[in-house]
């Protein structure tokens, strides 16, 4: 029966004292959302870490919570605020990517150079994944992060365009042209796999 | 997932092939700890969104509800506490049958002198003062009311009448705070020998409120006016003086004559 709730109706029904509720919904965003955070740090432990931080924030906002915007909007934009905390912590310098009114450099070369260290080049990660989905990986890892986010916001989270510019504090035209700049590297990268 | 829209730019080969490589997962591990602090918060504070949501609920309510009673009392006071005199007309139509219903017991006191000007009324009198008294002694909830008596108890108690406001009254102003000093508190009230000390300090009060009112006389003061009475005498206008002074006494029967003047 809750398989057939909206995620807003889901985390009003938490909010509520329902923790099936909870359950479901976590079901619904267990895999986007982690690969969200993890295709963006690049290291599954500091991934699961934020993870855990994200959802755990999700629980402690469960009073505040006002269903005015999609679920996934409001939990993926908890998503990025924890991994820009996470980037300003830790001195990253995608953290200058990220925040708000960057400006789009769309140079790949340039960038990659700043780039977190892919999780996916770890003995133990290249021993489990597919060639493919190094392959993926590593051209995701290549984008630049405003353009990635965009990406991974669009795929894993489902997100419009008009959500996304939400979540990342971005006009809605800026949002598309990274959208667009980041499925052309894409298939310019993955064409051998289409 | 919602649809995007046609400007959206999209590819759905790339899109197929990201889903079918994006395998990645948090581990079981991480999934039990986050399943188990979110069973764990809501078994913690239930109560809370609860008491946030009644007290959201009554706060405007509450708030409304304590500006119209600040209203309505600011309001009522207003209305019980005239800003200006009370009108001098009202005050002399009062005071004479005032000063007549009530004679001071220091004028009568000082009778053995002086022609008293109704000798018989004393006896039915005498409680008057000690009415006035204790009216007075009664424990007010605060001095201010103290200080302020409502004009319709001077006109309905006619001891009371003769007591001046200090504000229409100014001449009375030293001799009143005696009087109101001399209220006792509640429990003094029973005890006799202050009971006598209030019946002796009302003919002061009476004095004081009597020479106030003779101060409005004709529009001179009762002293103005003896001063020319003494200029009559000296002027050797006797007939004058006396009838001045009969018509000074029908005036003013409380007013205390000097020495002079009570031959």
């Amino acid at each position: 029966m809750q398989a057939d709730l909206s995620d807003e109706r889901l985390m009003l029904a938490y909010c509520a004292g329902d923790t099936d509720a909870f359950t479901t919904l976590y079901r619904r965003y267990r895999g986007s959302l982690y690969r969200y955070l993890a295709q963006q740090c690049g290291d599954p432990a500091v991934a699961e870490e934020l993870y855990q931080e994200v959802w755990i924030k999700v629980v402690k906002a469960r009073a505040d919570y006002q269903p005015l915007a999609r679920f996934s909007t409001w939990v993926f934009r908890i998503a990025r605020h924890r991994l820009i905390d996470h980037y300003r912590k830790h001195s990253s310098p995608a953290l200058a990517q990220l925040a708000p009114n960057t400006d789009d450099q769309d140079e790949v070369d340039d960038l990659i150079a700043c780039l977190p260290a892919p999780g996916h080049e770890t003995p133990h990660a290249l021993h489990e994944r597919q060639h493919a989905a190094q392959r993926i990986n590593l051209a995701l890892a290549a984008l630049p992060p405003t353009q990635r986010e965009v990406f991974l916001l669009a795929e894993e989270g489902g997100l419009t365009l008009e959500e996304i510019a939400v979540a990342t504090d971005s006009g809605r035209e800026t949002t598309k042209s990274r959208l667009r700049y980041a499925l052309t590297k894409l298939r310019h990268s993955l064409q051998d796999l289409l | 997932m919602t649809e995007r829209p046609e400007d959206s730019p999209s590819d759905p080969q790339l899109s197929r092939l990201y889903r079918e490589h994006a395998t990645e997962q948090p581990s079981r591990a991480t999934d039990e700890r986050i399943l188990a602090a979110a069973r764990a918060a809501l078994a913690e504070s239930p109560a809370h969104p609860h008491r946030d949501t009644w007290w959201l609920r009554w706060r405007t309510p509450l708030a409304l509800a304590t500006t119209l009673l600040l209203t309505i009392t600011l309001a009522l006071l207003q209305e019980r506490q005239p800003g200006g005199l009370p009108p001098a007309p009202n005050l002399q139509q009062e005071t004479p049958s005032a000063r007549h219903e009530a004679p001071s017991r220091g004028v009568r006191e000082q009778a053995g002198s002086t022609a008293a000007p109704e000798p018989a009324r004393p006896a039915t009198r005498s409680p008057q003062p000690s009415e006035a008294q204790a009216k007075l002694a009664k424990p007010s909830g605060s001095t201010g009311e103290r200080d302020r008596p409502l004009q319709s108890d001077l006109v309905a108690e006619p001891g009371l009448a003769a007591t001046p406001s200090r504000k229409s009254l100014p001449a009375a102003a030293p001799a009143a705070p005696a009087v109101l000093d001399s209220a006792p508190s509640p429990a003094a009230a029973v005890s006799d020998s202050q009971a006598a000390r209030r019946l002796d300090s009302a003919p002061a009060a009476e004095r004081a409120a009597a020479s106030a009112l003779a101060k409005t006389e004709n529009g001179r003061s009762a002293s103005v006016w003896l001063d020319e009475i003494r200029a009559l005498r000296r002027d050797g206008k006797t007939l004058e003086a006396e009838r001045q002074l009969q018509e000074f006494r029908r005036a003013n029967p409380d007013y205390p004559l000097p020495d002079e003047f009570r031959q």
